[in-house]
């Protein structure tokens, strides 16, 4: 919501104030102020000129040369302006002026030197199209040579506040003076409504019924006739420009200055267009057409309330005019409207067609009853004055019985107190009520009954709403700081927590770092992975194109972070999130995905390398060690993500815990990324069942060992670990612990032979043993592994 | 031999010393000299000797002007060895060779802000509570007085889905309302979480980001109770007990009376820089006492209990205590911003 200090102080006396301060004290009210904006910052150098006389130029019969009197000096100034004319007053840009950051040079216009421009509004930022330099009106000898900006209205400063949607009181130049006076303690004084109204009534021409009092509490019209499109004034005009409206015509110009002055939004029927002048506030018919002033035809329904006269609709009730009745420049009778309506109701039709004027805006937030009256008689006193209208006496009304804009409340001292921790002091407070229009009903030692003023009829409707002024009043800095007494209920340590941070240490360990990624995949994401889009949550309003779909696969969030980190040459990615996963038909899961690749460098201890299988592998195993699986069970993944040759998944009880593997390297192709991309997914909810915070003794020998190295011949295609649960299996119960330490390929061995080598360790938990005590259980793990995949021994 | 000739035959000696010296460089080389200049057939050792061919009277001068020069030798021979000794060192081990080092990871600094968050909130007897990000609009708006027939439910910039009545949340505040229905009061609880609102990605906006809620709600819970625990939260997460809070009036429908939360610039403490846009202060979150009309949609008497309820963006909170200058930082996840902080 835009205002300007010149408009403000109409209605209160800003002398003295720095608008720093004032920003500060208002902001603490609850008003803050957006931006502070000085328009004559971006106009430098245009001063108030006298055209003496005027020359046709030599070389172009549509341009004239006019001599301009500046005070110290006369200029040649270089025009096309159809309008000018000698023995003008007229904005000029000086050589070097600066507007809106365009330099104004001296020029060469068709072999005659212009020495600065005259301006048109538009070139001034008031007006959309020129058609010509601005005249002024009503200057004198002694103005020729000042600042243009005064005369122009620029020198003024344009404040942009933030209105809270609860204040609608603060949506006009009067609310904020309002919200100032609070802050200042100066008064404020209410805007010139007196003029000399007609001897006509209103009440005699025209004819209001509303049909719907739940809908429409209050409507009032004036009449008024002999309308003369005369130019706005250039004051009002300017005023509209510095708070964002545009200027459109005088009638329609007076109805957004008052409402932008006082709040109410008016509206202006052409008298002529409106049949029988009779007015009808009723709800529409279903399929009633509407063709709006913006040219949008309408397909209403019995929701919606409409203005009417005894034939059809000519307006969408608060929201906006109909094109059949509106404000042309042939028009010279004009019905203008003050009414109240039901905020709901507007907001619902607003939606529907989304229709958001500045209009709807404010009714949909709760309008004043009280200011009904004040805006129409201050849009016929401009009326009046500015467009010669003869205003017909008072208005014709109606009003809703149902609807009681007296609003009573009682605030109990002690629960205020109680709310807010501190002493409040009673008869300040009242004395801030009163200053607010807050009618003091009753007060004694347990309560305070007061009634509201209309405006805040909408949003201060409770007690703890009055409690709310009484800190806005008297500033939350009064409240002291206590520590409440927490009362302890729940210890429990909270099993995902302490799992996860098991497993970020592990992570942490193997040199992951955590990411934070958007849950979002778009349109080609989804063809890639070949997803079904009927299983994703789909976003109605989405902002780009990239953020449409929320994912069921984080780790495509992880791909392409990945590539940008590889495109700023970080070569080695090591990264996990704690997401979630979305989709329909799982709904939301929360889950561990993590990613791997790239080259770890050459050092002085090791080669370079690219991570691998066993990367992903280790970190796979140190996490699944952190949970009891009962009877885990390892499948081939083939979903798209996977490269089917070497991804897996675990499940436990026919649920899926975890998926790993090589990521399909099409997909790692498309996010441009060359080494191989290995991922993991920990699905924690299916896998939390299976982890213990708690931990297991296990009994250890205090014996010496007996070490025992195997090295066996095999076919290159058995597998190592085969081997490995076979020693296991066989070696007997002091076997402590078995691994794998060498594996060779190469002579002297055949081509298609592999040896293995094995190191066991065995140990008694109650005495010690010698190599004879275990020779037997060798020779049968020998035998074993011999039988079983065709091997022999490595001498 | 006099005085005078005794003094140059020292000098001699030192000189000749002094010389051969800058030629050590291994241990036995080292041990050559020290024979030659203190050894027993040392031209030191024979001038000790020569004492007493000297007068009686001038005896101690020549023996203290021997004794020096001994013990410079001495002394040069001792910081020689040590020298020796380290060259010796560094030859057998380069100690600032990279050592097996290995990556550690890390976590994202929003994850530091939520652990340092939630430790604080804990010890001051706060429940951890999170909820689903994509909510039903009964939670999200309804149930914390924003009614679809109220203005306020189209400012919050809401991501609407393909699915009835549900919403990617807009803020953490549902888990308030799910608190409340699961459990009576007392209730003391933060909730963490992501949330989402359709903000044109900026340096201090995203579409996606993070908060925590927090609720307290007990018989006679009052406002000063809200600035209290916030204070002590912020001083804690700024490891900074000269924090200063300011409240300003606002409006969240949810709570009332509201206000929005100031803290004085922790960079340029109050003096006004670029960072507070030379106002001093840093808007940081939005609080409040429970509203009644939220207290009726979950069922609790807001006669006998009052409550209050704070939420915090944790991306800016993180941009703060850890000085990054753009919020889109968190997001691109560069590696070497996560490892480097």
């Amino acid at each position: 919501m835009k205002v300007t200090w010149k408009w403000l102080n109409d209605f209160i006396d800003l002398s003295d104030l720095n608008i720093e301060e004032l920003s500060d004290k208002l902001g603490a009210q609850g008003l803050e102020v957006d931006d502070v904006d000085y328009p004559a910052e971006k106009i430098s150098n245009v001063v108030i000129g006298y055209v003496k006389n005027i020359e046709k130029h030599p070389n172009a019969d549509n341009l004239k040369i006019a001599y301009v009197d500046i005070k110290d000096k006369e200029l040649k100034l270089v025009s096309g302006a159809p309008n000018m004319k000698e023995g003008i007053f007229v904005p000029v840009a000086l050589e070097g002026a600066e507007i809106y950051g365009n330099i104004v040079k001296k020029v060469d216009i068709r072999g005659e030197v212009s020495e600065g421009m005259i301006c048109s509004l538009e070139e001034l930022g008031l007006e959309d199209n020129s058609t010509g330099i601005y005249i002024f009106d009503n200057l004198e000898e002694k103005d020729i040579g000042k600042n243009a900006l005064k005369y122009l209205g620029l020198d003024d400063i344009i404040i942009d506040f933030e209105i809270t949607s609860n204040r609608s009181d603060c949506l006009s130049v009067l609310g904020i003076a309002r919200e100032i006076s609070i802050a200042t303690g100066r008064e404020i004084s209410l805007p010139e409504t007196s003029f000399e109204e007609g001897k006509n009534k209103s009440d005699d021409i025209l004819n209001v019924n509303i049909k719907d009092y739940n809908k429409c509490y209050k409507y009032t019209a004036r009449y008024m006739e002999n309308i003369k499109f005369k130019e706005t004034p250039l004051w009002m005009r300017t005023r509209l420009e510095l708070v964002g409206l545009r200027s459109i015509n005088i009638v329609v110009d007076i109805t957004n200055y008052v409402m932008w002055e006082i709040g109410l939004p008016l509206h202006a029927f052409d008298g002529n267009l409106v049949k029988d002048n009779s007015i009808i506030i009723r709800r529409a018919y279903n399929d009633e057409s509407f063709l709006t002033l913006a040219d949008d035809e309408l397909n209403l329904n019995e929701n919606n309330l409409v203005i009417a006269d005894p034939e059809k609709p000519i307006a969408l009730a608060g929201i906006i005019g109909g094109a059949n009745s509106e404000i042309n420049e042939s028009t010279d009778n004009v019905i203008l409207e003050a009414a109240l309506f039901d905020p709901v109701n507007i907001r619902y039709s607003s939606k529907e067609y989304d229709l958001e004027t500045d209009s709807s805006y404010r009714f949909e937030r709760g309008m004043d009853y009280g200011i009904v009256s004040l805006a129409s008689k201050r849009a016929s006193y401009l009326m009046n004055m500015y467009a010669d209208a003869d205003v017909y006496a008072g208005v014709c009304e109606d009003k809703s019985k149902n609807f009681n804009p007296n609003r009573e409340l009682t605030m109990r001292w002690e629960k205020a107190q109680e709310l807010l921790g501190f002493e409040v002091d009673k008869n300040k407070l009242k004395n801030y009520f009163g200053n607010l229009d807050y009618e003091i009903l009753e007060d004694n030692s347990e309560l305070l009954k007061v009634k509201v003023p209309s405006y805040r009829y909408w949003d201060v409707n409770r007690e703890v709403d009055l409690i709310e002024e009484v800190v806005r009043l008297t500033g939350y800095d009064n409240i002291p700081m206590t520590l409440p007494k927490i009362k302890i209920k729940n210890i429990n340590v909270d099993k995902r927590e302490h799992m996860k941070e098991r497993v970020n240490r592990i992570l942490h360990g193997y040199g992951l770092f955590e990411v934070y990624t958007f849950p979002f995949v778009n349109e080609d994401d989804i063809r890639i992975l070949n997803i079904n889009k009927n299983n994703l949550y789909k976003i109605n309003n989405p902002m780009t194109k990239e953020l449409e779909f929320m994912s069921n696969e984080p780790i495509i969030s992880l791909l392409k972070i990945t590539e940008t980190n590889l495109k700023r040459r970080n070569d080695l990615v090591k990264i996990y999130e704690w997401g979630r996963t979305y989709s329909k038909k799982n709904g939301e899961e929360k889950l561990l995905s993590l990613l791997l690749t790239g080259e770890v460098k050459k050092s002085i201890y090791s080669k370079s390398r690219d991570l691998d299988y066993f990367d992903i592998k280790a970190i796979l195993d140190h996490i699944v060690s952190i949970f009891n699986l009962d009877n885990p069970i390892w499948e081939k993944e083939s979903r798209s993500l996977w490269d089917d040759s070497l991804a897996y998944s675990l499940k436990v009880d026919e649920k899926v815990v975890l998926e790993f593997g090589k990521i399909n390297s099409d997909i790692v192709d498309y996010y441009d990324i060359e080494s191989s991309v290995w991922g993991l997914y920990l699905y924690i909810n299916n896998i939390l069942d299976y982890y213990n915070i708690s931990r297991e003794y296990k009994e250890y020998s205090f014996f010496p060992p007996v070490y025992f190295d195997l090295a066996f011949i095999v076919d290159k295609k058995v597998q190592s670990g085969e081997i490995l649960e076979l020693i296991k299996e066989k070696a007997g119960e002091d076997l402590e612990s078995v691994r794998l330490f060498d594996v060779y390929e190469g002579k002297p061995l055949e081509k298609n032979k592999k040896s293995l080598a094995y190191s066991l360790v065995f140990r008694s938990l109650d005495k010690t043993l010698s190599e004879k005590d275990v020779n037997d259980r060798i020779e049968n793990v020998i035998d074993k592994v011999k039988e079983k995949f065709n091997a022999k021994m490595r001498e | 031999m006099n005085i005078e000739e005794l003094k140059s035959t020292l000098e001699k000696i030192k000189k000749s010393f002094k010389n051969q010296k800058k030629d050590v460089d291994d241990k036995e080389s080292w041990n050559d000299l020290r024979v030659k200049y203190l050894g027993r057939k040392s031209k030191i050792k024979d001038l000790f000797g020569l004492i007493g061919e000297f007068d009686p009277e001038e005896r101690k001068k020549v023996g203290k002007m021997i004794n020096d020069t001994k013990d410079y030798i001495e002394k040069e021979i001792a910081l020689l060895k040590n020298k020796i000794e380290e060259e010796e060192e560094k030859i057998k081990y380069d100690i600032t060779l990279p050592p097996r080092k290995r990556d550690i990871g890390k976590e994202h600094p929003i994850t530091s802000i939520f652990e340092l968050s939630k430790e604080i909130f804990s010890k001051m007897g706060f429940d951890i509570k999170t909820g689903p990000e994509i909510e039903e609009e009964w939670y999200n708006f309804d149930a914390l007085n924003i009614p679809e027939s109220h203005p306020a439910r189209d400012e919050q910039d809401t991501f609407y889905i393909n699915e009835e009545k549900k919403v990617l949340r807009t803020h953490t505040s549902p888990v308030q309302i799910r608190t409340m229905l699961e459990e009576k009061p007392p209730l003391a609880m933060i909730a963490p979480g992501k949330v989402y609102r359709s903000d044109t990605i900026d340096a201090s906006h995203s579409p996606v980001f993070h908060q925590i809620e927090g609720l307290l709600i007990d018989e006679n819970v009052k406002f000063s109770d809200l600035k209290g625990v916030l204070y002590k939260y912020l001083s804690e997460l700024f490891n900074d007990n000269s924090i200063k809070l300011r409240f300003y009036n606002n409006y969240f429908p949810f709570t009332e009376p509201s206000a929005e939360m100031h803290m004085n610039c922790i960079f340029c403490k109050g003096e006004g820089c670029k960072v507070c846009k030379n106002s001093g202060w840093i808007e940081l979150l939005g609080c409040g006492m429970v509203d009644p009309n939220v207290f009726k949609a979950v069922d609790i008497d807001p006669e006998k209990y009052t409550g209050f309820a704070f939420g915090v963006g944790v991306e800016r909170l993180a941009l703060l205590k850890y000085n990054i200058p753009d919020m889109r930082y968190f997001y691109e996840n560069d590696l070497r911003m996560l490892n480097l902080m």
